[in-house]
C-alpha cells in the first residue's frame, strides 16, 4: 500500500488557505448595527414624511430632525446583526417642536436591506398588503408611505 | 499535437467568432434561454397583475411594484438575477467547449488554418456576448412590460427620495448592466468547466452549484459581512448602492473588480490547459 505524503508546498498553500479563512471568519463584523440603522432609518423616515405631507396637502415640517432609537428583541441579544426582532423608535422634530413619536418594527437582512412596517398595523400585516390613507382634496385612496418602507445600508 | 500552431494568420478572430456565433444560433438551447429571458420578466408582470397576489416586500422596491413599472425590472434583477442568470447563461456556455470534445471535432477545427488562440478568444467573446444579450434582453423587456402595466411614475429610492421616471430609467438600466460584470464571472467559470472536464453537464451545472453554494454562504452570513462581500453572488444585489443618497460608490465599484478577480483565474487556467490539449484524438 502507498502511502501518501503531500509534500511540503502543498502543505504550505492548504495552511495559508486554511488560516485565512478562518481569519475571514473570525473577523465577522456585520453590516447592520445599531448606529447605521439609527442614521439610515431616521433618513428615510424624514424625507417619506414630508412625501406623505405633501400628499395630503398638509404643511411640511420645517428643519426637520428624526431621532431613533433602535434594539433588538430580548436582553440578551446583542443590537447588532441581521434579525426580524429588531425595533425602532422614532421622535421627529421640528421647528414648531416634537411631532408625535412613532415605532417601527424592522427586519434586517444579511445584505445589509431593512424592511420596516409600522407598529400599529403589525397585527394585520399578513391580510393586509399595503397600508394606505385617504387624500382629502380628492378624496382618493393612496399608499400611505409611512405604513411601510424599505432602505440598505452601506454594505 | 501540442501548443499552438503558426497556420492561422490569414483567419481572423473576427471570423471565427462568427462561426461560433453561427453555432451558437443553430442550436435549440440558445433559444431555449433566449426564449426564457423574454417569458420570465413577462410571467413576473402577468403574476403581479393579480390582485390577489401579495407583493414581494422581502425585496427592496417589491412594495412599490403596483406603483410604477419601474419598481419591478429591480424586484426581477434582486429576486431573481443570481439564480436565473446564471442558469440561463450556463446553459449554453457551459457546453461551447465540451461540444467540439462530444463530436470530436477539434481536430477538423484546430487544423482549419485557425489558431488555437483565435478558437479559445472566439469561444469566449461568444459566450460573453450571449450573457449580455441575455441581459439586454431582460432590460428592455422587463422595463417596457412593467412600465406599459404598472405606469412610468416616480420611484421611491431606498434613501426614501423620489426618483423621476427619466432618471430612474437610466438607473434601472445601469443597475442590469451592473449585474452583467458578475455574470461574466459566471460565464468564465461555465466555460472553464466545460473545456477542464469536456462534458457538457459539468460545465452547465459547475456555475449553477458554486451559485446556490455562495447564496448558502451569504444567507447564513457564515463569515459575517466581510465574506458576504466579497461572494460573487453578493454583487448582483451592488445596484441597491445606485438608489441610495448619498449614493454607495464602493459597493458599485466593488462589483466590478471583484468579478474581474473571480473571472480571470478560470480563463487563465482554461487558456493554459487549452494551449498544452492533446487533439489527435479529435
Amino acid at each position: 500500500m502507498t502511502l501518501l505524503i503531500p509534500r511540503p508546498r502543498t502543505v504550505l498553500v492548504l495552511l495559508t488557505v486554511l488560516a485565512l479563512s478562518l481569519g475571514l471568519i473570525g473577523c465577522s463584523n456585520q453590516d447592520v448595527t445599531r448606529p447605521a440603522l439609527e442614521r439610515d432609518i431616521s433618513t428615510v423616515y424624514g424625507r417619506l414624511l414630508i412625501k406623505r405631507d405633501q400628499l395630503l396637502r398638509a404643511p411640511t415640517p420645517q428643519a426637520l430632525r428624526v431621532e431613533a432609537s433602535c434594539y433588538r428583541g430580548g436582553p440578551d441579544q446583542p443590537d447588532v446583526g441581521p434579525g426580524k426582532d429588531w425595533r425602532c423608535d422614532l421622535h421627529p422634530v421640528d421647528t414648531t417642536g416634537a411631532l408625535a413619536d412613532v415605532s417601527y418594527l424592522v427586519i434586517a437582512r444579511t445584505n445589509g436591506c431593512w424592511s420596516a412596517l409600522v407598529e400599529t398595523l403589525a397585527a394585520t400585516a399578513d391580510t393586509v398588503d399595503v397600508a394606505t390613507m385617504i387624500v382629502p382634496s380628492t378624496g382618493k385612496s393612496v399608499p400611505d408611505p409611512l405604513g411601510g418602507f424599505d432602505g440598505c445600508l452601506r454594505a | 499535437m501540442s501548443g499552438s500552431t503558426s497556420a492561422g494568420v490569414g483567419v481572423r478572430t473576427r471570423t471565427v467568432l462568427r462561426w461560433e456565433l453561427r453555432k451558437l444560433a443553430a442550436q435549440r438551447r440558445t433559444w431555449i434561454g433566449v426564449g426564457a429571458a423574454c417569458i420570465g420578466p413577462l410571467v413576473l408582470v402577468a403574476a403581479m397583475s393579480l390582485h390577489n397576489t401579495a407583493l414581494p416586500k422581502d425585496t427592496p422596491f417589491g412594495r412599490y411594484i403596483r406603483d410604477t413599472g419601474l419598481a419591478g425590472p429591480l424586484v426581477l434583477l434582486g429576486f431573481g438575477g443570481m439564480w436565473f442568470l446564471p442558469l440561463l447563461t450556463a446553459m449554453v456556455t457551459g457546453d461551447l467547449f465540451s461540444a467540439e470534445d462530444h463530436h470530436g471535432t477539434w481536430k477538423t477545427y484546430l487544423t482549419r488554418s485557425v489558431s488555437r488562440d483565435k478558437v479559445f478568444v472566439a469561444k469566449v467573446l461568444a459566450g460573453a456576448l450571449y450573457a449580455a444579450a441575455l441581459v439586454v434582453l431582460m432590460t428592455i423587456i422587463s422595463i417596457v412590460g412593467f412600465g406599459l402595466r404598472f405606469g412610468f411614475h416616480p420611484l421611491t429610492s431606498l434613501s426614501g427620495e423620489d426618483i423621476s421616471p427619466g432618471r430612474a430609467v437610466l438607473l434601472v438600466a445601469g443597475s442590469w448592466l451592473l449585474a452583467l460584470f458578475p455574470l461574466l464571472a459566471f460565464t468564465a467559470l461555465a466555460l472553464a468547466s466545460s473545456l477542464l472536464s469536456k462534458n457538457g453537464i459539468a460545465g452547465v451545472l459547475t456555475p449553477v452549484i458554486v451559485s446556490f453554494l455562495m447564496q448558502l454562504l451569504g444567507f447564513l452570513n457564515a463569515g459575517g459581512s466581510t465574506l458576504r462581500h466579497y461572494l460573487l453572488t453578493s454583487q448582483f444585489e451592488a445596484f441597491h448602492g445606485l438608489f441610495h443618497d448619498p449614493r454607495y460608490t464602493a459597493m458599485v465599484v466593488r462589483v466590478i473588480w471583484v468579478s474581474v478577480l473571480y473571472a480571470v483565474a478560470p480563463i487563465a487556467v482554461s487558456y493554459v490547459v487549452f494551449r498544452r490539449r492533446d487533439i489527435t484524438g479529435g
